[in-house]
């Protein structure tokens, strides 16, 4: 049971840990904080951005933080499921004699930084799935767990989708979060000089390490969800499918295809870890319109209609939330380079 | 839980909307229903009065006041949600969800809720009514007001736009009404009663939908017409002249065997006269006829034995009862037998020769007989006097129907019209009655101008003239009856034809 001394070391560890990161990131102050909740959450994150907005730092400032040993793949079209997850090679062993032996994989890490995901083959994406889930890696017939906590940080780029492989709907299911990284602002991009003028290297200090992440965890889903919060969250997410009767006509024309039970269980966990950074002891309607974005925009399909209208995935996603308040759709195209959470202002409860 | 005591000030805070929004639903529900009641009563030309507003506000209050208890009251949870709007991030309600659970993260979600409804100020938590309630309580009140204003005649008023009702028609089914309030006015026997309502009821069938008051007239015609037949009965004045008559033409000088034949013949006359008499329950002419035969029997010319002449009449009188088929219980039939039961008596007695006085016995029988046959006397009367009222009646309506502008005056009833002797075949009487005018002497020629005679005041059925507008009506009725039965031929049918047409301009 959460105690007081749970409620102040979350409190007080979450300051620290923005501090930190902050002093690595300029801006981005959403994908900081949405980073944060995924890592408190236990949830693995597609991070989209142009090239040299600070994905890579990003992820590599949060496993010097959190004290977590950290690991880069970087996928490329050549790239073996072998190369992800380990292989059995054949070494001697003391007597001389081969045998086999399996070579861990740079998957076996806490913070897993999967850059470019979207330049390897489906094979090889496919090698992520096991470990990105169940936090386990089959090989040889073998089953390796991973090291607790496990986070996969996953990049893309946005532009240049030439030769690329989109993520299967399976795999982009099992990703938390998908965060858009946008192009820093004139005062975030003179900060950025200044800061990397100074040095390249993270220069954030370990506020936590995997046991302080797991002991987070546990404090932030003893958070109470009242039923009507629960409701609201049910039906936002039955409200993505275009075949149910019950969603409205705003679905049936803009989305193809809709999210799946885990959007839901994604967006009450981490609804309760933003409560609970935000101070509160209660999960409220803001935080599930908040985190809608980051939950729902990589788990529903637009319809032809949506794409012929300029339309995005935030857009429909913020019309729908104003369809299920009681407010006008607004269907207008968004500023592609606006950062997702600064949409909020324009939903209500 | 003390915090829930912090939720005080936005009940207070709450409280005027819930009547509000129970006032405005109350509105909108009985507001809906007057509108209904009074389209119902503007349908109903009714005017309510006073008494639906009043009714209305009553139940307006009531039903208010019960929407406040059961719906519209802020109940804590709603309260909490209310709250919450203003700022709160759903602090208040999951503090009243976990106001049973004792765990520390809900003591610790109660503190921090408590600390923040005391910061927020209660006039934060606005009002909220819904725009399309007040616009439908609007709507309703308009909706009152307006078809209150609205005179409740209106149906009336559209009404009176429509054609004025056939004045002759209108007449007519007064008429109707008036023959059968004559009716139950007098004091009649069940089946005299019921026959004259069967006979109005198939007047009014025959004059349902008429339109010309002519075609009017010859119905209310034909209904005198059949009236009078049943009235055109011959009076025991009339039967005893009639058979008196007969008797008078006999020959002083004929054999005794020719008397006797034409006495025979006599009395099988006056035997089937009898009969009829009994068929048509006239009683009147069932005494006349017995006193006919009473006369045979003591005629003095007849040298028969008494005993012999009561049989005869004693046979007489059965075979008549025979030949009318009348059942027992007839009043007149049961009458009659024990009259010829008497008279077999009588007749027992005087060939027993008994010391008897046969005339008493047949005085005694006679009296018997009519004292049984007094109560269809009565009955007699009464369809007399209730034919002559309603003759009248129709008298009056036809003139009105026809427009007559003459005074209507006192039809004297025929028993007191001075009956003309009809002389009898071959003896020279009084000069024939002029025949009517118009009849089939005089030869029309279409287009001649016709002059109406309308100068008798007075209907004497016998004088043979009478009033044309008082006729007419009942002479086209047969006409058109003719022609409908083919009676006339096509020659004839023009004449007649052109011959109505001018008297119908």
């Amino acid at each position: 049971m959460v105690n007081e001394h749970d409620l102040q070391f979350f409190s007080g560890k979450c300051n620290e840990i923005f501090n930190e990161l902050s002093k690595d990131i300029v801006g981005q102050r959403d994908v900081l904080e949405c980073s944060v909740i995924a890592m408190i959450a236990g949830g693995n994150v597609l991070l989209e951005g142009v090239p040299g907005v600070g994905k890579t730092r990003l992820v590599r400032s949060m496993g010097r933080v959190f004290s977590l040993p950290f690991s880069r793949i970087q996928f490329t079209p050549d790239m073996m499921p072998a190369d992800v997850t380990g292989t059995n090679i054949i070494e001697k062993d003391e007597s001389g004699r081969n045998q086999l032996k399996f070579q861990h994989g740079p998957i076996f890490s806490s913070i897993i930084l999967a850059d470019e995901i979207n330049r390897a083959t489906p094979k090889t994406q496919s090698a992520l799935l096991e470990a990105m889930q169940e936090h386990t890696v089959t090989a040889g017939g073998n089953t390796y767990k991973l090291n607790e906590p496990f986070f996969v940080l996953a990049t893309q780029n946005p532009i240049e989708q030439d030769g690329t492989y989109p993520l299967p709907e399976a795999q982009s299911d099992r990703f938390f979060f998908k965060l858009l990284m946008g192009f820093p602002s004139h005062e975030e991009l003179i900060n950025i000089v200044n800061m990397t003028q100074e040095t390249d290297d993270e220069v954030a200090s370990p506020v936590i390490d995997g046991d302080g992440l797991l002991a987070m965890r546990a404090t932030a889903k003893e958070i109470p969800v009242i039923d009507e919060v629960l409701q609201y969250t049910a039906k936002l997410v039955t409200a993505t499918h275009p075949e149910l009767d019950s969603s409205p006509a705003y679905t049936k024309k803009y989305i193809r295809f809709g999210a799946s039970p885990r959007a839901a269980q994604a967006l009450i966990t981490a609804a309760k870890v933003r409560a609970l950074m935000a101070g509160r002891f209660n999960v409220a309607y803001d935080d599930i319109n908040a985190l809608a974005f980051p939950v729902l925009r990589h788990r529903i399909k637009l319809s032809y209609e949506s794409i012929t209208a300029g339309l995005d995935n935030d857009t429909v996603i913020a019309g729908l939330l104003n369809e299920l308040n009681g407010k006008p759709a607004d269907i207008k195209p968004i500023d592609a380079n606006e950062p997702a959470f600064k949409k909020k202002a324009r939903v209500g409860k | 839980m003390e915090q829930l005591k912090l939720l005080r000030p936005f009940r207070r805070r709450l409280l005027p909307e819930a009547i509000l929004k129970s006032l405005i639903a109350g509105a909108i529900i009985i507001g809906a229903l007057d509108v209904v009641v009074l389209i119902i009563l503007h349908l109903l030309s009714t005017d309510p009065g006073w008494w639906l507003l009043i009714a209305s506000l009553s139940a307006v209050m009531v039903l208010a006041v019960l929407l406040f208890v059961f719906k519209y009251y802020p109940r804590t949870k709603t309260l909490c949600a209310r709250v919450d709007d203003a700022g709160l991030y759903e602090r208040a309600s999951t503090m009243y969800a976990l106001r049973n659970e004792n765990t520390y993260i809900a003591q610790m979600q109660r503190k921090d809720a408590a600390n923040h409804l005391t910061t927020v100020d209660p006039a934060k938590v606005k009002w909220s009514v819904s725009r399309k309630s007040v616009i439908a309580c609007i709507a309703v009140i308009l909706s009152f007001a307006l078809l209150s204003a609205v005179p409740y005649n209106i149906m009336e008023v559209f009404a009176e736009d429509e054609p004025p009702v056939n004045e002759a028609y209108q007449r007519l089914l007064e008429l109707i009404q008036q023959l059968r309030d004559e009716v139950n006015a007098h004091e009649l026997d069940e089946y005299i009663e019921r026959d004259m309502h069967a006979m109005i009821d198939e007047f009014e069938a025959n004059v349902q939908g008429l339109e010309d008051p002519l075609d009017m007239a010859a119905e209310i015609s034909m209904l005198e017409d059949r009236l009078q037949r049943r009235l055109d009965r011959l009076t025991r004045d009339e039967l005893g002249e009639a058979l008196a008559d007969e008797k008078q033409g006999q020959t002083p000088d004929q054999p005794q065997e020719q008397e006797n034949a034409q006495e025979q013949e006599q009395g099988q006359n006056i035997t089937r006269e009898l009969g009829d008499a009994l068929i048509a329950g006239d009683a009147d002419a069932v005494t006349a006829a017995l006193d006919v035969l009473r006369e045979m029997l003591n005629n003095p010319e007849d040298e028969r034995p008494i005993e012999e002449r009561l049989a005869e009449l004693s046979q007489a009188l059965r075979a008549a009862l025979e030949a009318s088929e009348t059942e027992e219980g007839d009043a007149l039939r049961d009458a009659l037998e024990q009259y010829t039961i008497d008279l077999d008596e009588a007749a027992e007695a005087a060939i027993s020769e008994e010391e008897t006085d046969i005339n008493e016995m047949l005085d005694e029988a006679f009296a018997s007989l009519n004292e049984a046959v007094a109560p269809a006397l009565d009955l007699q009367l009464q369809d007399e006097g209730i034919i002559l009222a309603l003759l009248e009646i129709l008298r009056q309506a036809k003139q009105e129907i026809l427009g007559n502008e003459e005074e209507v005056e006192e039809e004297v009833p025929p028993e007191e019209v001075p009956v003309e002797e009809v002389p009898a075949e071959g003896e020279e009487g009084e000069e024939e009655p002029p025949p009517p005018e118009g009849g089939e002497e005089e030869a029309i020629e279409p287009g001649e101008e016709i002059e109406m005679l309308m100068t008798e005041p007075i209907y004497d059925p016998f004088a043979g003239s009478v009033p044309y507008g008082e006729v007419f009506a009942f002479y086209y009725a047969e006409y058109l009856e003719a022609i409908d039965k083919g009676k006339l031929d096509d020659g004839l049918t023009e004449v007649f034809d052109g011959y109505y047409g001018e008297l119908d301009k």
